[in-house]
């Protein structure tokens, strides 16, 4: 049971710090608002026409504010040196990842809730009868960039230009789970019911992310 | 083995050579199409560069895994060599498809199935040389270029399916290569396009490989000298 | 059996080779100084070692075992590891920090207290690993290491920023860990303290190994 154990460890640790600095969280949530309250500035008043337009851009600033939240987490392993600690975690590595993706994953869900009510105050988006198969868009989305984000951030630790290469290793990959996403979301908002296969596309594609770093993040950690 | 794979690699050049001057003849005497006009000769370049891209990047992934399992600097070579030259077609693919359509579509670029899924692959594998040139060659870049070129792999289905969902249509021209619909004078030259641009990219491939192993014994040779 | 059993391990960073044709073996209970100029290898040796880094080539030997194989996750319990960077997460309290690697290891928490006291750091438990100077930072670093009860200390430059109170602490911590039987391999420049301490001197030069296990020893206790 060493392994289930390190992962909650890792992920209590990262709750922990989230909750003591605030930063993280903080960062994340005035950008995602900067951006909304730009687009309601900016943005005519939705018609019929453009209101699809809406749920792909709650999605980009989603994108955008992740990877915010990824960069700063990275810097809390780096600043001094602890991420050879969780190298040395006496575990399958795979489960370190899922520790810290699960705590990525807390992060980036408590952002799309926020981002998701700055959407309906300042540009009207109605979400009450959408809920439920709004909220199957967020965890599946959320699973699946969070699962990406730590991947690519683990990688991008030891480059030097970090912050530039992890937008350009997360974009290309990112875009299924964006697009899905904000498909599924557009679809709920106008009182469609979502097609199956559209869940069962993005549940796919969050599993295989789950499953290639779990398997490969040995790798990763050591360099 | 690797001494194998360099001399077949000559034989696929003077193929390719020979390939090279057949394609060329056969798309010059080629008929002008009856609504495209000679646009439409772009087909002979575009089509062809489909497969060896797409070759390129699942071989890629079969060096990365090969790579992850046993440690070998050859698979990695594979791996590299594999995404170079895939991209080289891709971007071929990538410039090519914009200039026939400005001409027949009147738009350099449509919302299109193929055509964005060729530009979110181009982004993958430019990304993946990114990571390549992360740390110079160390055996930590060589283990993130594996498991992301792996990963870009996985994503081309789902990619393919996004793009669908997206609304990219089928406005897109489906291949004709099976033959079918297209008359002799315009079948001859695609398939010779198809199979030089084949022979074209296993050179490639092959010359790359060799080069990567070539750099790598240079560094080795020069690393005594500079040691730290 | 031997604890730390290398064999022509070799490092390459791109074209440079950090470390060539290292073999050695420690046996168990024993200080072994790893000495040599800046960029001999000596870090990179001690990383390879705590398997934060992967060798080129070259097998390892940790208790008889291979820790890049099955065995490693076994086998990383029982390594103890100061790098140059104290290895904390800076927002947590010293208490905090060393409650993590607990946890990670499994060891009971009465584990936290016990390196609290054996390094001096009772007073500062409740500040945060940011907040500590250099050398509190060290200091907790080094409890971090020794938390889960390791048999083998990697130690790279554990003196450095170290005051001479801790140093001493330092000293006899890891002739305790040795009478225990424990190993302990340290890198250092210029510390008298460890070249006392030290069984052995593996001395690497541009990557090599220049002296073999059996170096100048001085016999400082009974």
């Amino acid at each position: 049971m060493t392994g289930p154990r390190i992962a909650l460890a890792v992920l209590w640790k990262d709750i922990r710090l989230d909750l003591r600095t605030r930063d993280r969280l903080g960062h994340m949530a005035v950008f995602s608002a900067l951006v909304v309250v730009l687009l309601s500035i900016a943005l005519p008043t939705p018609t019929a026409e453009t209101r699809p337009w809406l749920p792909v851009l709650l999605w980009v600033v989603l994108l955008f504010a992740s990877l915010l939240g990824l960069t700063r987490s990275l810097q809390t392993e780096t600043e001094e040196g602890a991420l050879a600690v969780l190298t040395l975690a006496p575990c399958d590595r795979g489960w370190v990842f899922l520790g810290k993706g699960a705590a990525n994953l807390i992060a980036l869900l408590g952002i799309e809730v926020w981002t998701a009510g700055l959407f309906s105050v300042f540009l009207g988006l109605a979400w009450g009868p959408a809920l439920p198969e709004a909220i199957w868009a967020g965890l599946l989305g959320g699973v699946g960039l969070a699962a990406l984000g730590t991947m690519l951030t683990t990688m991008a630790t030891s480059a030097r230009f970090r912050e530039f290469l992890l937008p350009v290793l997360l974009f290309p990959l990112a875009l299924p789970v964006l697009v899905i996403a904000s498909r599924a979301t557009a679809e709920a908002l106008d009182g469609r019911s979502v097609p199956g296969l559209w869940w069962g596309a993005l549940a796919l594609y969050d599993w295989v992310f789950v499953v290639i770093p779990y398997l490969t993040f040995d790798y990763l950690l050591e360099d | 083995m690797e001494k194998r794979i360099v001399r077949v690699g000559h034989w696929f050049g003077a193929l390719a050579l020979l390939g090279l001057g057949l394609w060329t003849v056969l798309v010059i005497s080629a008929p002008p199409e009856r609504i495209q006009g000679v646009v439409q000769k772009i087909l002979y370049v575009h089509v062809p560069c489909v497969p060896p891209a797409y070759l390129g990047f699942i071989l890629t992934a079969i060096g990365g895994l090969g790579y992850l399992r046993t440690r070998r600097a050859a698979w990695d070579r594979l791996a590299l060599a594999g995404a170079e030259v895939g991209i080289v077609f891709c971007t071929l693919i990538v410039v090519s498809g914009p200039i026939w359509a400005k001409a027949v579509w009147g738009h350099w670029w449509v919302w299109d199935l193929r055509l964005t899924m060729t530009l979110v692959l181009w982004f993958l594998y430019v990304a993946y040389l990114f990571i390549r040139a992360l740390a110079f060659g160390s055996d930590t870049a060589r283990t993130f270029a594996a498991v992301y070129g792996i990963a870009g792999t996985a994503v081309i289905p789902f990619v393919h399916y996004a793009v669908r969902l997206a609304g990219g249509s089928a406005m897109h021209p489906s291949t004709p290569a099976s033959g079918g619909t297209l008359p002799a004078s315009m079948a001859y030259p695609l398939l010779a396009g198809l199979g030089t641009f084949l022979l074209v990219f296993l050179y490639l491939l092959t010359r790359r490989f060799e080069v990567a192993g070539l750099e790598s014994r240079l560094l080795e040779a020069g690393g005594s000298s500079e040691d730290h | 059996m031997s604890a730390v059993e290398t064999q022509e391990v070799e490092k390459r960073y791109g074209p440079v080779r950090a470390l060539r044709d290292v073999s050695f073996s420690v046996p168990e209970g024993t200080v072994t100084l790893v000495a040599g100029p800046n960029g001999a290898g000596k870090s990179t040796l001690l990383r390879i070692l705590a398997c934060l880094t992967r060798p080129t080539s070259g097998l390892i030997r940790i208790l008889g075992r291979d820790p890049f194989r099955k065995d490693g996750p076994a086998l990383r319990s029982e390594l103890g590891w100061l790098g140059p960077e104290p290895g904390l997460y800076a927002d947590l309290t010293v208490e905090e920090n060393l409650a993590f690697v607990a946890r990670l290891h499994g060891s009971d928490s009465g584990r936290v207290e016990s390196v609290l006291e054996e390094l001096g750091l009772a007073a500062m438990r409740h500040r945060r690993a940011r907040t500590l100077s250099q050398g509190y930072r060290r200091r907790t670093g080094l409890a971090r290491a020794l938390l889960h009860q390791p048999r083998i200390l990697l130690l790279d430059e554990p003196w450095n920023g170290l005051d001479e109170e801790a140093s001493e602490r330092l000293t006899k911590v890891l002739q305790r860990h040795r009478a225990r039987g424990g190993t302990v391999l340290v890198a250092a420049h210029a510390v008298p303290a460890a070249r006392e301490l030290a069984d052995q001197v593996l001395r690497l030069e541009q990557g090599v190994l220049r002296m073999l296990p059996g170096g100048p020893r001085e016999e400082t206790h009974g």
